[in-house]
């Protein structure tokens, strides 16, 4: 009921605008049309261009003749003008009140403001948009087939930061735009394909460790047309667009004939280069020493097998080897990819198919993704008022994986760093004979990474369906009614085979896992509805109006259901069924939501000019608590009301820029409004249960506090920018500044020990982000036959918390620790400062530093031992001299590119870089903490000797007692670089033919070099979509440089 | 202009590349240049060790130096080496062994020498380790570490030498003692050193090859210390021969036996059985005074008599002229427990109760045996003394009848099991546990064994009465 009202007050505050404005309007209507004489040239050439279509809106259209002049009658002096034309870019110019115009045109692809762009509300060129957007063209999609949309994106749009998950095919990239909203809730933007909200959750997770199922690699990126980032305030999306939106557009049909496009590639991936492990000599002579610091005598050290240096010794082949262990696992290989494209149709039905296969096979040996796509996107004109698109798109993937990250007995990658390298792959006899049959687990109880490789399994099958079907009915010249309805229906389908040959046993709490066995089926259905009414006009032709009411329904079902089993009889026996009746789980989760969002949106622009957006939305959602203190009440329920407003006012277009000659286009933007985060767990607030096992019997326990006062996040977004186009659009670049704020930021409080639970989810902390991004792009050279484009985007930000209920708040993840505390960055590391090694035990008795024990008794350090900054001055090293090292949020970030066409030549060149980012380099915390009997880098060749040694590596401890590797700024390293990205080449073949349209050939080089201090395989990775887990590098796949060469037909 | 601009681009770029590379290269760069040496090479660098170079490459072990293990080397100087045995090095073998003795095995530098270390060395010897010290050489230059180990230079060289136990085998006609040591050889059987030929069908047994499997082991080294034992230290005392004999047929009394022969073998174990230590003592001042041997004799040492101190590889050795132990300290009192008997007449286990009782005088729990109701005339549990010398031992025992108020009397018989009969019986009237002194022990008498062996002391009563036993105390008296 209330929503009614607030509607009609809405409606009344449109009609009152609109008469006041209409008033206004007969005054300008009086005043005589306006001539306006011109001319259109080409940029590069300076000739005349024939055939250019002018057009002001319905109102006013000329073509241009032979000699590029033209002649248009315009309602007024102060509109825009629209030249169109085959070939080239289409461009806006704003009048001026000037009776003749030069205009200058260039080639189509050129980047301008007039592209356009998909905003919820329709489309709309970059000019004439209030909001902070961004528009990316795919045009290069063709030859960067092995990126899904999410990687592609990285270094696209200022202020959008794409991190790439690892380096596995498929894996794309965590998305943060503009920086940091929220803690626990997701910090993604909103994914809309064509119209539906596309669900990008990876539901459930994988079973295979450290793996992430896309949903985003279901979209082929020659698939899409074009990409549009929502970066501001836009109340449109409500609740689920407080990280901003990304809206992308598949492709449609734009001419009626039959076009045919067929390209096929073939690749090369190049395996990383090793990290500086030791080799087998310098290995032993570690581990003699570490073995001794574990309390083993000298005679017992020389009694292990890989001690005997006689040949006669039986198992003096089984450990006398130089093993490149790192070279078997990761592998050069191969990928292969052919995509066909058929677009066309009549006035009646138009149509766009394609059809993709890929294989690629990934760097560490064996993984390999196989990927089918197809789509079907149709445009039906049904009937003259009526007209309908349909998107409909199928992937299947299939792809071969194991274990990464945090998995140090199961991730072949970990393993080929740590294994000793003097152990063999095989098994083999006294004689030195090689079998067939894999090695096992070796003395040091490490696995055998191809025993994993080789023996286990690790499949992950994915499909993704995704149907949208919309129909358009006009009612009047002003009316139109749209509604939309999309499905999603999604299944990932995993399995997994540990083999006990060859493998470390795990423990469980019941018993020992020796092989493990794994299942698991996560599926989503996602139903969506979008129905709107439009009202647009246009007022004494130099205004327009637009307004739309609409209202959103989308409801999301998840489940997910998995089987662990362990200790099949034989490793052949690979199904989870096999494994022993006792050990066997079985688990999984259902999750349902619901959100209702009722919306209003109107936008209206003065000649042009003055450009006014202002919207609103009312959120109900399954998710919310029925208690919630601010919103609006409806029946019992809880709306969240999001405002949003946003002006512009093109200063170019005013008639005192008349005689500038060096502004094409100056723009002032600003835009304030209220989105929301509905990421708060589909039953957090309710009561629920959860299964336990107590001692073999099963029960039902309280899964946590229901808190019904729980909401969405509120997220105040601000922003203020510049749009500006000079030297006749040869630069342009936009700069923007926005502040965002998080109010009833959902925060784990703790929760009194009397309750029995550790926390409870409240609203009860705050976050800022505020920052700054820049996007320039400049031809350089503009020739006839040369052309070169570059172009430059930076992206900065800044969060930190306002709000907290507890006064600070730590998070682990992969041996990091993060601190959360009010004034700080929301995920900074925090850990202890070393300053070096102790020189000598007289050094170090000096210092007078001691550990505590947990039996309270003090251990002081020893010459060898790292030199902890003791910042609580009680000379004891704890957690209480734990600081701050830095965050993993970058300083800046983006990208800039360099274009250059030589005829029917072109390069690009797309480098991406970070800068100021912090890295855990848990990987080489692992290579060089010096605490078993893993290998190591050679840097630990320095370690600590005796007394007098001045080094920066501590001595070797078996177990590290005195926590000399501990977390600590040791380990984090600038995760700063600069990467060429992407470098491609493409010759455009002269096709005589009239079977073939034309041709093109290209080659790709991908991360063909990254300057990086970073010691580690990349320093690019996220592990995790949460901010807490961010800048971990805990051995994932990395990147690698790949290489494409690829050729396009079109029929 | 532009490829002015290339260039200056090409190398920015190229500059960029190599210094990406280059992290791992500072990061992992070697810090020290010893650090890149081996030992061999450093040895070969110090000219002061061109002598030790020299024999370390005459000896073979130039290879073992560049291994990729873990070692230590004490290098003596060339001014230490000058002195050195032209015999050794004449000797492949015997300069092998004298050049492993100066490495080991492990990293030790001076710091973990602050507590002095004995170490093994790469010849199966130990040498001590101290801040100050190796062996007897003091340092020249310590803690160089080099990839692979740490040297030290000595001043002294540290030749290898014999064992105890090698002394005592090749010393055997120079002394009597030494002599009787070897005589206590014996073969074992050591399952795990035979040669399984097959697995027996009938029972599923390992049989074993014939003539595999024996050790020689030697009762000395089993029952006293195993001077053969290189990680261990001791101090073994060696008596001239005259004196050797009159020591040991000082004893001759007492352990009269089958025959003379049988006699003296006795008599020389009681005395060399008290001779050795597991505490090395480097000088006779060193050793105080008085010793208790491994079997509880107390061992004055007159240090007048002292003819030798010998360094041994485990150890010293002394030659003494003289080493007099009264012979009242070679037998010690013995106490048999009432409650842990050796065995009965007959089985009456339901009538026999192993009690704890609390002694009413001092408030302290005893435990004892009480066989009561056995139904048997004379019934006794007896306790077995082997190798009992023929002595004279004084008998008391302490046992109390708190069970019953009839009285008692019970008999303590000593039966030499050699002989076959009773070496006489004590008879005594057990306390009511009322009367005075009912739980102090009482001194029954004299019983005199006449031949060696294994006596068993039975405790009897007269008809069926019960018999019960705190313990029985045997003071010999020689």
């Amino acid at each position: 009921m209330m929503l009614h009202k607030k509607f009609l007050t809405l409606c009344g505050f449109v009609t009152f605008c609109t008469s006041a404005n209409a008033q206004k309007i007969r005054t300008i209507d009086t005043e005589p049309k306006f001539l306006v004489n011109g001319s259109v040239v080409n940029a590069g050439t300076g000739k005349p261009i024939r055939g250019i279509r002018l057009t002001y809106k319905t109102f006013a259209a000329s073509l241009t003749d032979s000699s590029g002049k033209f002649s248009i009658k315009l309602p007024g002096g102060n509109v825009m003008l629209l030249a169109e034309g085959d070939g080239y870019q289409s461009k806006e110019i704003a009048v001026r009140g000037s009776a003749s115009l030069k205009i200058v045109m260039y080639e189509d692809g050129f980047s301008s403001f007039s592209d356009e762009i998909v905003l919820p509300a329709g489309k709309l060129t970059r000019t004439l948009s209030p909001y902070a957007v961004a528009g990316v063209q795919v045009t290069d999609g063709w030859n960067r087939y092995g990126e899904t949309p999410d990687s592609y994106l990285q270094g696209k749009v200022a202020g959008l930061n794409a991190i790439r998950r690892s380096g596995t095919q498929n894996a794309g990239a965590t998305l943060f735009l503009r920086g940091i909203n929220s803690l626990y809730a997701t910090n993604q933007p909103l994914i809309i394909v064509d119209g539906v909200i596309f669900n990008n959750n990876n539901a459930g997770g994988s079973i295979i460790s450290n793996n992430y199922t896309n949903p985003l690699a279901t979209i082929d990126v020659r698939d899409i047309d074009n990409i549009t980032v929502l970066k501001d305030a836009s109340s449109i999306y409500g609740t689920k667009g407080g990280n901003g939106a990304i809206l992308i557009t598949t492709i449609r049909a734009k001419e009626l004939g039959t076009k045919i496009d067929l390209a096929v590639y073939g690749g090369f991936n190049a395996a990383p280069k090793n990290l500086p492990v030791m080799k087998a000599a310098d290995y032993r002579i570690y581990l003699s020493e570490i073995l001794k610091t574990k309390g083993l005598t000298d005679a017992q050290i020389q009694n292990e097998p890989y001690m005997k240096d006689d040949v006669n010794n039986p198992s003096y082949y089984a450990y006398h080897n130089e093993t490149d262990w790192q070279k078997l696992v990761l592998k050069n290989s191969a990928t292969k990819n052919i995509y066909l494209k058929v677009t066309g149709g009549d006035n009646i039905a138009k149509y766009a198919i394609s059809l993709g296969f890929l294989k690629n096979d990934g760097i560490i040996k064996d993984n390999d993704l196989s990927k089918y796509n197809m789509r079907f996107n149709g445009d039906l004109n049904l009937s003259r008022r009526m007209t309908a698109v349909t998107n409909l798109s199928f992937t299947f993937s299939e792809q071969n994986l194991r274990d990464q990250g945090n998995a140090a007995k199961t991730n072949p990658l970990f393993l080929s760093l740590v294994k000793a390298p003097f152990m063999r792959t095989n098994e083999v006899s006294a004689l030195g004979i090689e079998s067939p049959t894999l090695a096992d687990r070796d003395t040091l109880n490490i696995s055998n990474p191809l025993a994993i490789i080789d023996k286990g399994q690790g499949l992950n099958k994915a499909y993704r369906f995704l149907g949208s079907i919309g129909f358009n009915y006009e009612i009047n010249k002003n009316f139109d009614l749209n509604t939309t309805v999309g499905v999603i229906y999604n299944k990932v389908r995993e399995n997994f085979f540990i083999p006990k040959k060859g493998v470390t046993p795990d423990s469980l709490s019941t018993g020992i896992a020796f092989n493990r066995l794994g299942t698991q089926v996560a599926s989503l259905f996602s139903i969506y509805n979008d129905t709107r009414l439009t009202y647009s006009n246009h007022f004494t032709k130099i205004q327009s109006f637009t307004a739309i009411a609409g209202v959103r329904f989308l409801k999301d079902k998840t489940e997910q259901d998995y089987g662990l089993g362990y200790n099949s009889a034989i490793d052949e026996l690979i199904s989870v069924g096999n494994g022993v009746n006792n050990l066997r789980r079985i688990g999984g989760e259902i999750g349902e939501s619901k959100w209702f969002c009722t919306y209003l949106n109107a936008d209206y622009s003065y000649a042009d000019k003055f450009l006014l957006s202002a919207g609103l939305s009312f959120n109900g959602s399954s998710r919310f608590g029925n208690e919630i203190s601010g919103g609006v009440k409806v029946n019992s329920s809880v709306y969240a009301a999001l405002p949003s407003v946003a002006a512009a006012w093109l200063i170019s277009s005013e008639k005192f820029m008349a005689g500038n000659k060096l502004i094409d286009l100056l723009k002032l933007r600003t835009s304030f409004g209220l989105s929301g985060n509905d990421d708060i767990g589909n039953y957090t607030a309710k009561q629920t249960y959860t299964s336990q096992n107590l001692l073999g019997m099963q029960g039902l326990v309280r899964a946590g506090i229901a808190n019904n006062q729980l909401q969405w996040e509120e997220v105040n977004k601000f922003n203020v920018g510049i749009d500006a186009a000079i030297l006749k659009e040869r630069v342009q670049f936009s700069f923007d500044f926005f502040n965002n704020k998080t109010n009833k930021l959902i925060v784990y409080e703790p929760a009194p020990s009397a309750s029995g639970f550790d926390y409870v989810v409240t609203n009860s902390g705050g976050l800022k982000t505020n920052g700054a991004e820049l996007s320039l792009t400049a031809r350089v050279f503009n020739k006839k036959n040369f052309i070169w484009d570059m172009g430059v985007s930076v992206g900065k930000y800044t969060s930190s918390v306002t709000k907290l209920p507890s006064q600070k708040i730590i998070t682990s993840f992969g041996g990091a620790t993060y601190i959360t505390e009010v004034g700080g960055e929301p995920n900074s590391f925090y850990g202890h400062q070393e300053n070096g090694v102790y020189v000598s035990d007289a050094a170090a008795a000096a210092a007078g530093l001691s550990i505590k024990k947990a039996d309270g008794s003090l251990v002081p350090f020893k010459g060898g031992d790292m030199i902890f900054s003791d910042l609580n001055g009680d000379k004891i090293i704890d957690e209480n001299d734990r600081m701050n090292l830095g965050s993993p949020n970058p300083d800046f970030y983006g990208s800039f590119y360099n274009k250059f066409s030589y005829k029917r030549f072109s390069l690009n060149t797309v480098f991406t870089f970070s800068s100021g980012n912090e890295i855990y380099n848990y990987t080489r915390a692992q290579l060089e903490g010096m605490s078993n009997a893993y290998n190591q880098t050679n840097a630990i060749l320095n370690r600590w000797k005796t007394n007098g040694h001045v080094t920066d590596i501590p001595k070797a401890a078996w177990g590290d007692p005195m926590g000399n590797s501990r977390f600590s700024n040791r380990w984090i390293e600038d995760g700063s670089y600069l990467r060429l990205r992407a470098v491609t080449l493409s010759y455009d073949i002269k096709i005589k033919s009239k079977f073939f349209k034309y041709g093109s050939v290209y080659a790709t080089g991908n991360n063909l070099f990254t300057l990086t201090d970073y010691k580690g395989f990349d320093p690019e990775f996220s592990a995790t979509e949460s901010i807490f887990g961010q800048g971990v590098d805990n051995t994932l796949e990395p990147q690698f440089k790949y290489v494409q060469l690829g050729f396009r037909i079109g029929l | 202009m532009y490829n002015k601009k290339t260039i200056t681009g090409l190398v920015l770029f190229f500059t960029l590349v190599l210094t990406g590379c280059n992290k791992w290269k500072d990061h992992t760069k070697i810090g020290q240049q010893d650090l890149t040496q081996n030992l061999l090479q450093a040895i070969s660098s110090n000219t002061d060790l061109s002598k030790f170079k020299e024999y370390v490459t005459l000896a073979g072990l130039d290879s073992v130096l560049q291994a990729s293990k873990t070692f230590t080397v004490w290098a003596p100087t060339n001014a230490a080496l000058a002195t050195i045995d032209p015999a050794v090095v004449a000797d492949k073998a015997k300069l092998r062994d004298f050049i492993m003795n100066h490495i080991s095995y492990q990293l030790y530098f001076i710091r973990d020498a602050a507590v002095p270390v004995r170490i093994q060395m790469l010849n199966g010897k130990y040498n001590n380790f101290s801040a100050s010290k190796f062996d007897e050489a003091s340092f020249i230059t310590t803690d160089r570490y080099v990839s692979n180990g740490v040297l030290h230079s000595i001043d002294k060289m540290v030749p290898p030498l014999q064992n105890i136990w090698d002394f005592v085998n090749s010393t055997t006609s120079l002394y009597a003692q030494n002599a009787y040591l070897l005589t206590l050889n014996f073969l074992s059987f050591d399952p795990s050193k035979a040669i399984i030929d097959s697995i027996s069908v009938i029972n599923g047994q390992p049989v074993y090859r014939p003539g595999t499997g024996y050790v020689q082991r030697n009762l000395f080294n089993d029952r006293v210390f195993d001077l053969k034992r290189e990680d261990m230290q001791y101090t073994y005392f060696v008596m001239q021969n005259t004196n050797f004999v009159v020591e040991a047929d000082s004893l001759k009394n007492y352990f009269v036996s089958s025959s003379t022969a049988a006699t003296d073998s006795l008599t020389r174990w009681n005395v060399v059985k008290d001779l050795a230590y597991d505490v090395p003592w480097s000088t006779p001042a060193a050793i105080p005074q008085p010793l208790t041997s491994r079997s509880g004799v107390t061992v004055p040492v007159n240090t007048a008599f002292v003819v030798e101190v010998k360094k041994m590889s485990n150890g010293y050795v002394y030659v003494m002229s003289k080493l007099d132990v009264p012979t009242v300290n070679k037998f010690l009192p013995i106490t048999f427990q009432g409650e842990n008997p050796s065995g009965f007449l007959s089985d009456r286990t339901a009538n026999t109760n192993y009690r704890v009782r609390l002694n009413p005088v001092t408030g302290i729990n005893f435990t004892d045996i009480l066989v009561s109701g056995h139904g048997v005339t004379t019934y006794y549990s007896f306790y077995r003394q082997s190798e009992t010398p023929s002595i004279k031992y004084k008998v008391y025992v302490l046992g109390t009848n708190d069970f019953q108020t009839a009285l008692f009397s019970q008999t303590m018989v000593g039966w030499n099991n050699v002989l076959g009969i009773a070496q006489g019986s004590l008879t005594h009237a057990v306390p009511l546990f009322s009367a005075v002194g009912a739980y102090n022990e009482v001194y029954l008498g004299d019983i005199i064994n006449t031949r060696y062996g294994s006596v068993d002391w039975r405790l009897t009563s007269t008809a069926t009465n019960p018999i019960v036993l705190d313990y029985m105390r045997l003071v010999p008296v020689p």
